[in-house]
């Protein structure tokens, strides 16, 4: 092979030698010198490399033989292994090698020889289907991957379909059951019933409708926070009056008990914050709603720190305790739920305030020991509220009134909510007028005064907002105060942002509407007497005007004497009826009395005598106790202006 | 481009900057999720809408965003799946980009879809070099530029970017980058 020949061959391959009939080497390629030092001219071809392929050459004639075969070369020192072919000179008197890296061997064998893209011909394949074989195996890596990732979310999908479908159906089992319970307490509701049964069946179905509601609000609260579409709500609210609101709520359950409740906020306690007041006073009236149920004796306590922004509300009980081995299903909805309690209790509460408390990026934990009681902790980071515009209410422990004074206007277009909303407002002394629709509020206020508007959102003719906004638009316009049932946490806002001066949701809570009422209404001066005040007049003289103009003068006079005498009598009637607990009696004379003293103005002794008359029918006798307690002084105090009226307009006349 | 560009631009910020911020890079993109196969050819406009995305969640100008997923690519994607390939490129800076058009050669030969970019280095002085860019895309240059800082930290070699050249046509993009180099050792 001439070198013109010698030349192309190095072109082609990277690594060649020559050898002689002696077996030594001659024109040894660079590359081949770099990896293999021992391939050096001169030396015998047998000491550098040993034959994998053919095995039995030993002499020049036998690699003269495998000319036409493949050669396999591994250097002795095993850093280098060499494929490719003997090509036998043109004079016959020299072999040529011309090769390549054996790839196969060398990943293998002495992978930390680093081989380059050069040391390969450009033909050749070993390279591509290296190259091939990393891009299967990343493939492969990569499809075990995403297998791996469809399994898990395999799993996770089957997990959470079992625990959504076993939540459903404990969900609509305990649905079930305190409908059950309202609807067989109602079915027991008949005339023949007696007081004290119809007493305790109410009792039953409105436990049993307050269980319903929970569970219902779990559900909702349980979806949106999966669904995280119960987004925190950070506005500025006092702690004080938070913490009142959580013991206004809890507190009849505690002195029912005899059993202590109370808070205590250390000095140092930022009382304006910022954060979810609505979520945390949940967290808290479920934590306290508790510890009351579970004590018998004793007291129940809410203690407020603060480190940093760091709030920790402590809740101790000494109730019965958790046992030890009921720790770790303390937090799992419906547990704690046992036979004897399935009518006050629906179990969930403490699976929300975690879930709350998570929500809020906080921690709740607790210790009990059975037999001594329960602490809670439960600990929320709070931003200390820059605000000074929220007014502060006095402690918990001065209870808020229970009146007030001041003419409320409630709107809505259900007639039941209406009637409902009426006798709750009139029940705390708040003179109530109340309309049906959005323009119909607008038209009352513009003809008569109001303290406060409790406006329903969705109304037909007019709604809520758009009233709120014409009522505004007033001079000294009256607040108005949202009364809806759209419960989302974004709601709230949207109805400040509107307008809106307050937010009570229906159905209406007590304790909310009272601490509603009480910040924008005065509380009743002969309410803290402890009497009862209607928030009608006393005595409405344009009725008996009227009655005057229909009959004439001297028919009134008639039958005001008429009047007198049968209202004494029936006043009487009631009293005695009522001392023999004669719940019908007493019903049908309140109902008769308030009728007919309606008829000549006395409008306060007429609306005390539709409490009497109602709560007679309920066989509620602490409300009948409540109003017949001053029955006589008001009855002779209406009376006697009714005589008065009619005496001054005789001397008038004469 | 091939899925993997889309995987590596994905492992970066997962690992750079949190799957949130992932999560948000795909929504702005409107790139749909089935784009990630590492082998899969997609187009063009699926990749840059995600660069495009990215550079808009993580408040980076575009080429800056180019430059840092450039220098990712090379350092700490490829040397994860493709070490050996790397390996086989070349044993310095400069005998890397002297192989980089043969290692595309070859891998034009598994990916019948790839259609790499040129690269020519022209050797000033021992310390100086100038890399020629030739591409059919546009715009690329930042990625490429991350990649010769990416290339440099291989081989403890630090770069400096002395120029940059860059021309467009209907033919795509051609960039002389003038680099500078200091060994660290």
């Amino acid at each position: 092979m001439d070198s013109d020949t010698t030349g192309l061959l190095e072109k082609l391959f990277p690594f060649t030698f020559t050898v002689d009939s002696d077996l030594l080497l001659s024109q040894v390629s660079p590359r081949l010198g770099d990896l293999c030092p021992a391939a050096v001219s001169g030396l015998d071809f047998m000491t550098v490399f040993r034959c994998h392929r053919p095995r039995t050459v030993s002499c020049y004639e036998e690699l003269l033989a495998a000319e036409n075969t493949l050669f396999l070369l591994i250097s002795h020192d095993e850093q280098l292994a060499l494929k490719g072919q003997m090509l036998l000179s043109a004079d016959g008197k020299r072999l040529h090698f011309a090769g390549m890296p054996w790839l196969e061997w060398m990943n293998q064998k002495a992978p930390q020889v680093r081989l380059h893209l050069g040391d390969f011909p450009k033909l050749d394949s070993q390279m591509d289907r290296d190259f091939h074989l990393i891009s299967q195996q990343s493939m492969v890596n990569e499809l075990e991957s995403l297998n791996e990732k469809l399994a898990k979310a395999e799993r996770e999908s089957r997990d959470s379909i079992k625990v959504q479908s076993e939540l459903f159906a404990v969900m609509s089992h305990e649905m079930r059951t305190p409908l059950n319970g309202v609807i067989s307490a109602l079915s027991l509701l008949s005339e023949e019933c007696s007081s004290a049964e119809r007493e305790k069946i109410t009792e039953v179905a409105n436990e049993s409708a307050n269980n319903l509601l929970s569970v219902i609000n779990y559900a909702l609260d349980y979806s949106k926070i999966d669904a995280g579409k119960m987004p925190l709500q950070m506005l500025d609210f006092s702690l004080t009056r938070m913490l009142d609101s959580v013991i206004a709520v809890t507190e009849g359950r505690a002195k029912e008990k005899e059993i202590e409740l109370s808070y205590f906020m250390a000095s140092d306690v930022q009382k304006l914050v910022v954060g979810d007041e609505e979520k945390i006073r949940q967290v808290l009236i479920n934590i306290v709603g508790n510890a009351i149920k579970f004590t018998e004796v004793g007291a129940v306590n809410v203690f407020v720190e603060q480190k940093e922004n760091l709030f920790s509300f402590i809740i101790t009980d000494t109730g019965v305790g958790i046992a030890k081995k009921d720790f770790p299903k303390l937090f799992n909805p419906f547990w704690g739920k046992t036979k004897s309690d399935s009518e006050t209790s629906t179990g969930l509460g403490l699976n929300i305030v975690m879930r709350l408390v998570e929500l809020m990026s906080g921690e709740v934990r607790f210790e009990s020991e059975e037999g001594v009681g329960t602490n809670f902790r439960v600990e929320i980071p709070l931003e200390v509220g820059k605000l000074d515009s929220i007014p502060e209410k006095e402690s918990a422990m001065d209870a808020l009134p229970s009146t007030f004074s001041g003419r409320v206007l409630l709107v809505d277009d259900n007639q039941v909510n209406l009637m409902l909303g009426r006798m709750i407002l009139e029940n705390r002394g708040v003179s109530v007028r109340t309309a049906s629709d959005g323009e119909e509020a607008v038209k009352t206020i513009k003809d008569v005064s109001f303290d406060l508007v409790l406006m329903d959102i969705s109304m037909p003719v007019m709604d809520g907002v758009a009233a709120m906004q014409e009522i505004n638009l007033l001079p000294s316009p009256p607040p108005v105060v949202a009364l809806t049932a759209n419960v989302g946490d974004d709601f709230a806002k949207r109805y400040f942002d509107a307008g809106f001066k307050g937010y009570l949701k229906k159905p209406l809570e007590q304790a909310a509407m009272v601490s509603e009422l009480s910040f924008w209404l005065k509380p009743s001066t002969l309410d803290v007497a402890g009497a009862i005040v209607s928030g009608e007049m006393l005595f409405n003289s344009d009725v008996v005007e009227e009655l005057i103009k229909q009959i004439g003068n001297e028919n009134y006079l008639h039958v005001r004497s008429l009047f007198i005498d049968e209202s004494q009598s029936r006043i009487t009637s009631l009293s005695n009826a009522w001392l023999r607990r004669d719940l019908e009696k007493v019903r049908k004379e309140a109902h008769a009395l308030s009728s007919s003293v309606a008829s000549f103005g006395c409008e306060d002794l007429s609306w005390r005598l539709k409490k009497i008359e109602a709560a007679a029918c309920l066989g509620d006798a602490t409300e009948i106790v409540r109003y017949m307690t001053d029955i006589d002084s008001a009855s002779k105090d209406a009376l006697d202006i009714v005589l008065q009226y009619g005496e001054s307009e005789e001397a008038t006349n004469r | 481009m091939y899925g993997l560009i889309h995987a590596a631009l994905r492992d970066l910020i997962l690992e750079d900057h949190g799957v949130e911020t992932w999560n948000q890079v795909v929504l702005q993109s409107g790139v749909p999720s089935n784009s990630f196969l590492t082998m899969r050819s997609y187009s063009d406009e699926t990749t840059m809408a995600l660069v495009d995305a990215a550079s808009q969640v993580l408040m980076l100008p575009t080429n800056d965003c180019l430059q840092v997923f450039g220098h990712y690519w090379v350092a700490r994607f490829a040397p994860k799946e493709y070490g050996g390939l790397l390996d086989h490129t070349g044993g310095s800076l400069i005998e890397f980009f002297q192989n980089l058009d043969a290692l595309h050669d070859r891998l034009s030969t598994s990916f019948t879809e790839f259609k790499p970019p040129s690269f020519k280095v022209k050797i000033n002085t021992a310390n100086s070099a100038v890399i020629k860019y030739v591409s059919s895309r546009k715009g690329l240059t930042p990625f490429v530029i991350g990649i010769i800082t990416g290339i440099g930290e291989r081989f403890d070699t630090a770069i400096h970017i002395d120029a940059v050249d860059s021309s467009n046509s209907d033919q795509g993009e051609v960039s002389d980058i003038l680099i500078s180099m200091a060994s660290n050792g």
